[in-house]
């Protein structure tokens, strides 16, 4: 059997070479690539982070900040409150009758007994022996600033006023009983009559304006004993006369330890969260880009020239989207190309020159070898004589006479 | 010298007939005098692309063999169907028709007692010197009967038609088997409703290859020339389309 095929017959899903060079064959020619789903993943991710954070930053914003305002309101009313309870009506006669101890240079046994810190009703030190003059006037101030203490256990309240020579002065404070709740606390605080300016030189400008009202010290600041604030209010005598300033000091450490409670808070609350929607997010990349993959695979097989590609599993949906649009039209996009190459192939089969050798000479010569033709070969070969002897005869005739013709 | 041209099919619906007209009104036009003879009495239909119906007015190829009047009676002049044309006719250029009777009885009679083909022969020969003739075109009945074979071997050039399908493939060779063995002086293959979609100058290739002989043109499928159907000289009414390009070629090629 004689076969030529037209070049048409070639496969027609082979055209790989023929591509143009700006269409990529296979996507791992691309240098780098990025999964959508890794990139739905980062974008989520960066998008949830940053309004977390910024959540966040709002949240501790405004709880700080109630809890300062909460705490310096207290601070406030505490310093007040306190200031009306002290009985400073003795305090002018003892700044007077008692000088400090360091202006009297060790001379005074018995304004400074070596059993003050006993009859303080604390323990015995040597250091605490030598702080607290022996006076019921001084202890009664203290008294009164330990009651403050109590109502107030996060309040450290002390006495201030100008000493003997006009200086602004540290008088007692609440710790010279030493810590109400432990019976062997010695003695703490400032010295009887401090000079202001030697224990915190930037708090005098407040407290000299204590004096006059109440007032805040801005801000927080930090000593060896943790971060505190301060207010400052005048404490008057029985005639309404000013003659000290009460200092109450704050421990700001209960602001920060908010602070630390709302991050934690806000951690527990959004670290769950942030790890639920990130699991959401990956299932539903993971359920975009299962699909996206399955077209991705069928249009690869597509390409290789399989048309009986299974999409089912790209364009069915409970609820129909986008990609079930895309996966529908994509279907019958390769129904229609499936139809189109089939056609293509049709034709090209069409086109096969197609000779069985065999069946050629048996009906040739069915024709040859019967009566007819061998007649009609014979015949022709007359006819053909015929012919040349007539047309000869024409020709001679045409070549004698050929005035006759032209007529 | 006077060429007879047989155009030829193993099977009908080749497009013979209309292949037949349109390269006698291509060749007339070029200004040579050509006549066409329908010799397919069994199933005529080659005058419809000259404007006939099947009431064919005055004598036609079965008049002559059957002794009713000379053959050149029997041929009508038909080249106005192509100086109408856009083309027009060249000078010396003139087409006649010789058709075959449409009538049922006259087919009927042919085909109870078939003709005497040796005096067709002697019509082809009557005709050619009548009109002076210097092409006659020989529109032959598919297959290869007694008639058809003496049309071919009396032939200068033998153009053979063949669609690309199977069974043409087939046939045809057989054909040009037969042909060769009978001495025609020269075969030349046509193939004609070929997909658009085909590379026409490959299929050329593969047929001359196939049965060793020139293709003197593939003519494409055209839907145009398909919905034209027998209303007319394709060629010379869509001169511009493909198909009359190439069949102009295969008309140039045969007049050489």
């Amino acid at each position: 059997m004689t076969i030529l095929e037209h070049p048409l017959a070639e496969p027609i899903s082979d055209v790989s070479s023929e591509l143009p060079p700006d269409v990529v064959a296979e996507p791992a020619r691309h240098r780098f690539r990025l999964g959508m789903r890794w990139k739905l993943l980062g974008a989520f991710g960066i998008g949830f982070t940053a309004v977390f954070i910024v959540v966040a930053l709002i949240l501790l914003s405004w709880f700080t900040g109630e809890a300062d305002r909460n705490l310096r309101s207290s601070l406030r009313s505490v310093a007040v409150g306190g200031a009306e309870t002290i009985n400073a009506d003795s305090l002018p006669d003892l700044i007077s009758d008692i000088p400090t101890r360091d202006s009297i240079a060790n001379a005074l046994g018995e304004v400074y007994p070596s059993n003050a810190g006993l009859l303080s009703g604390t323990a015995m030190t040597e250091e605490t022996s030598l702080r607290y003059p022996v006076d019921e006037r001084y202890w009664a101030l203290v008294d009164s600033l330990v009651n403050i203490r109590r109502t107030n256990p996060e309040a450290s309240p002390y006495l201030y006023a100008f000493d003997g020579n006009g200086e602004l002065a540290y008088v007692t404070s609440w710790a010279a009983r030493g810590k109400p709740t432990a019976d062997d606390s010695p003695a703490a605080g400032v010295p009887y009559l401090i000079s202001a300016e030697t224990v915190g030189a930037d708090a005098v400008p407040f407290m000299l304006a204590g004096l006059e009202s109440i007032t805040e010290q801005p801000g927080s600041y930090t000593d060896e004993f943790g971060e505190w604030i301060s207010v400052y209010t005048p404490v008057t005598n029985s005639s309404g006369v000013v003659v000290a300033g009460l200092g109450v000091d704050y421990y700001y450490t209960y602001v920060s330890e908010v602070r630390s409670q709302v991050l934690s808070t806000l951690l527990w609350v959004f670290g769950p969260s942030y790890l639920v929607l990130m699991g959401i997010v990956v299932w539903l990349s993971g359920w975009l880009t299962r699909r996206l993959g399955r077209l991705s695979n069928a249009s690869r097989l597509v390409a290789d020239g399989d048309y009986e590609v299974d999409l089912t599993g790209a364009s069915e949906s409970r609820f129909a989207d986008e990609m079930t649009d895309l996966a529908d039209v994509f279907k019958v996009m390769v129904a229609k190309v499936g139809i189109r190459e089939r056609t293509l192939n049709k034709q090209v089969q069409v086109l096969k020159v197609e000779i069985d050798e065999q069946r050629r000479q048996q009906a040739v010569n069915e024709i040859v070898d019967s009566d007819f033709f061998a007649a009609l070969t014979s015949k022709a070969a007359t006819m053909r004589k015929n012919v040349r002897d007539k047309e000869a005869a024409e020709a001679a005739q045409t070549t004698d006479a050929p005035d006759a013709n032209r007529e | 010298m006077t060429k007879i041209i047989s155009v030829h099919s193993f099977r009908g619906g080749t497009g013979k007939s209309n292949t037949s007209a349109n390269v006698a009104a291509q060749l007339a036009a070029s200004g040579k005098r050509v006549a066409v003879i329908d010799t397919d009495v069994q199933s005529p239909g080659i005058h419809v692309l000259f404007g006939f119906d099947e009431n064919i007015p005055g004598n036609t190829l079965n008049d002559f063999l059957y002794g009713s009047c000379a053959i050149v009676d029997a041929a009508h002049d038909v080249s106005d169907r192509v100086s109408s044309s856009a083309g027009g006719l060249a000078e010396g250029g003139r087409l006649w028709l010789v058709p075959s009777s449409m009538k049922a009885g006259d087919i009927a009679k042919v085909l109870r007692q078939g003709y005497d083909v040796e005096l067709l022969n002697e019509g082809f020969r009557s005709l050619v010197k009548d009109l002076a003739l210097d092409v006659l075109i020989i529109d032959t009945h598919p297959g290869l009967n007694e008639e058809t074979l003496l049309s071919i071997t009396i032939s200068d050039t033998l153009l053979l038609i063949l669609r690309p399908d199977k069974q043409d493939f087939q046939g045809t060779a057989v054909t040009v088997d037969i042909a060769r063995r009978l001495e025609v002086p020269e075969l030349l293959l046509l193939v004609n409703k070929v997909p658009s979609t085909a590379d026409r100058d490959a299929v050329a290739a593969d047929v001359s290859a196939a049965y060793s002989s020139e293709v003197a043109g593939v003519l494409p499928l055209s839907e145009d020339m398909v919905s034209n159907a027998s209303g007319g000289l394709f060629s010379l009414t869509e001169p511009n389309h493909v198909w009359s390009q190439t069949l102009a070629s295969v008309a140039r090629r045969l007049g050489v």
